[in-house]
């Protein structure tokens, strides 16, 4: 027997655990996003504010008990999966292709199975004919993000982000921070960000992600997994980042945008920011976030087989090129 | 000092003139939901509405695409929470006229065309508490669908009949007379997002 055969993974286990992590990402709300929830309850001055978030809190409580969706909006499937090491999977083809085919062809039966267990809305329509197929499934839906992380041990890191489409038309938000602006123009783009979110309305708090990138693009992406994956009350381990984040906190909270828009002190839960190195010619920067019900879940599998759920991921465990 | 009240559907007249803004809502009886497909199939496609909705004598419409499951020959609803109006806000006022309509369940806030259609028809608009909390508002809507309609448009964009007991909280944004919860509230954020820009400060020279 090759000493290698011990570290394949089953693509039965990636299904199983997709499928659990579904359900969890659909009826539970992420610890560090309640905790979240109960300081900011403590902190809110205005009350109509508290009564939201009360109302949020006592949803999270009965999606939990009841194994109902914490938010009808179960959106397009979005998959963060990190391979770590030299994790190799159970494969009918060969090689790295094959891997990635095994990993996307369990997680694609593991939501058709979700679709039907947990179960889930269908949220996904056709973009140009927005017919619906009566399955969350379409084209390039689900959307897979691949991280290759070398640096850890051996293990296959999955999150599933059913992502509602609430958050996503709202504030999202891309432009160049001109040179003469430097972080002072990134900061701007985030509170312009939110302003633009709060007139397009959807639900607030968020949990907001920040990135220059190093390409338009690309900051886009990292902002997102900035909200994502990184969780509530994490700082930056660079202090330069660190300091953004917290005065972008206090800024965008001044804002007075309050819990559903209706005034008060918590408009955003926390602010992530990452950064890459990007061209001298400019500034990318990206704002996204993620909505209060934070539809995230994640699970890892290690070479045994063995399945452990995680409160949030490792995704920014190893930062390329990243010297802390 | 706001109120907390139990309504019957169909909402009488009287029923919608005694709420005041930030009154609190609960509801009972048969409501039917709608989001964007089937409010653009009513208003800029002019279709009627369906004619098997008459029976239920419904003049309340809840904002919402529901999550359902086909189960031995019924459907399960398994959850439906409020989602956001004003996506849908160039097509209401039309909606209140064509379907009656004396209230609207929904997420979020409407502005001055809704009101004005509030007191030209005789309408409230009532929003959720903690946005769209689906796994709470379930709680208050019967398992089992009464009817569907329109379900070319798609089962959450379909127009659905749900029975709903004790359904709520929800908190009066727009009264019968117009008056908007949110227009007092929307100026107040308009002078406090001038404060956060002065504190993020002038842009370098």
């Amino acid at each position: 027997m090759d000493s290698n055969d011990k570290k394949l993974i089953k693509p039965e286990t990636i299904e199983e655990m997709t499928v659990e992590l579904y359900r969890k990402a659909a009826t539970t709300v992420r610890e560090d996003f309640v905790r979240g929830f109960e300081k900011a309850y403590a902190q809110e001055r205005n009350a109509l504010a508290k009564r939201h978030l009360e109302a949020m809190m006592k949803n999270i409580r009965i999606g939990k008990e009841k194994s109902l969706l914490t938010c009808g909006d179960t959106g397009v499937p979005i998959f963060y999966i990190r391979i770590g090491g030299n994790i190799g999977i159970e494969s009918s083809y060969s090689g790295l292709n094959g891997a990635i085919s095994a990993i996307k062809e369990a997680m694609i039966i593991a939501t058709k199975r979700a679709t039907d267990e947990v179960p889930l809305r269908h949220c996904t329509v056709n973009g140009i004919t927005r017919v619906n197929a009566e399955t969350v499934i379409g084209v390039s839906v689900p959307h897979f993000v691949f991280k290759f992380d070398d640096k850890e041990e051996d293990l296959l890191e999955i999150t599933v982000n059913p992502k509602g489409g609430g958050t996503e038309r709202a504030l999202p938000m891309y432009r160049n921070s001109y040179l003469y602006e430097g972080i002072w123009g990134v900061k701007k783009i985030a509170l312009d960000a939110v302003v633009g979110g709060w007139e397009r309305r959807y639900c607030w708090p968020v949990k907001l992600g920040v990135a220059i990138g190093v390409t338009p693009e690309y900051a886009l992406e990292l902002a997102k997994e900035a909200a994502l994956l990184r969780p509530v009350g994490d700082r930056h381990p660079d202090s330069k980042v660190a300091e953004i984040e917290l005065e972008l906190l206090d800024i965008l909270n001044s804002t007075g945008i309050g819990p559903m828009a209706t005034g008060g002190d918590t408009t955003v839960l926390d602010v992530s920011m990452e950064y890459t190195s990007t061209s001298h010619g400019g500034i990318p920067t990206g704002v996204s976030c993620e909505c209060p019900m934070a539809k995230i879940a994640t699970g890892v599998i290690y070479p045994d087989g063995r399945i452990e759920y995680k409160d949030y991921p490792g995704w920014f465990k190893h930062r390329e090129g990243y010297n802390e | 000092m706001s109120k907390e009240v139990r309504l019957k559907v169909p909402f009488s007249e009287e029923d919608i003139n005694k709420l005041n803004l930030e009154d609190v809502v609960y509801v009972d009886g048969f409501v039917f939901t709608a989001r964007d497909e089937a409010h653009k199939r009513a208003v800029r496609e002019q279709q009627e509405p369906p004619s098997g909705l008459k029976k239920f004598n419904i003049n309340v419409m809840f904002h919402t695409g529901p999550a359902v499951k086909r189960e031995n020959g019924k459907w399960r609803v398994c959850v439906a929470g409020p989602t956001t109006a004003n996506r849908m806000e160039r097509w209401i006022p039309e909606m209140i006229r064509k379907f009656n309509l004396r209230g609207i369940l929904s997420k979020g806030l409407l502005g001055g065309i809704t009101s004005e259609a509030c007191v030209e028809y005789g309408c409230v608009f009532l929003t959720s508490l903690g946005g769209e909390s689906a796994a709470m508002y379930s709680s208050g809507i019967h398992p089992i669908a009464e009817a569907v309609f329109w379900m070319d448009l798609g089962a959450p964009e379909a127009v659905w009949v749900l029975r709903v007991e004790n359904f709520g909280p929800w908190i009066v944004a727009i009264d019968a007379r117009g008056n908007n919860l949110f227009d007092p509230i929307t100026d107040q954020i308009k002078n406090r997002i001038l404060q956060a820009y002065e504190k993020l400060g002038p842009a370098p020279d």
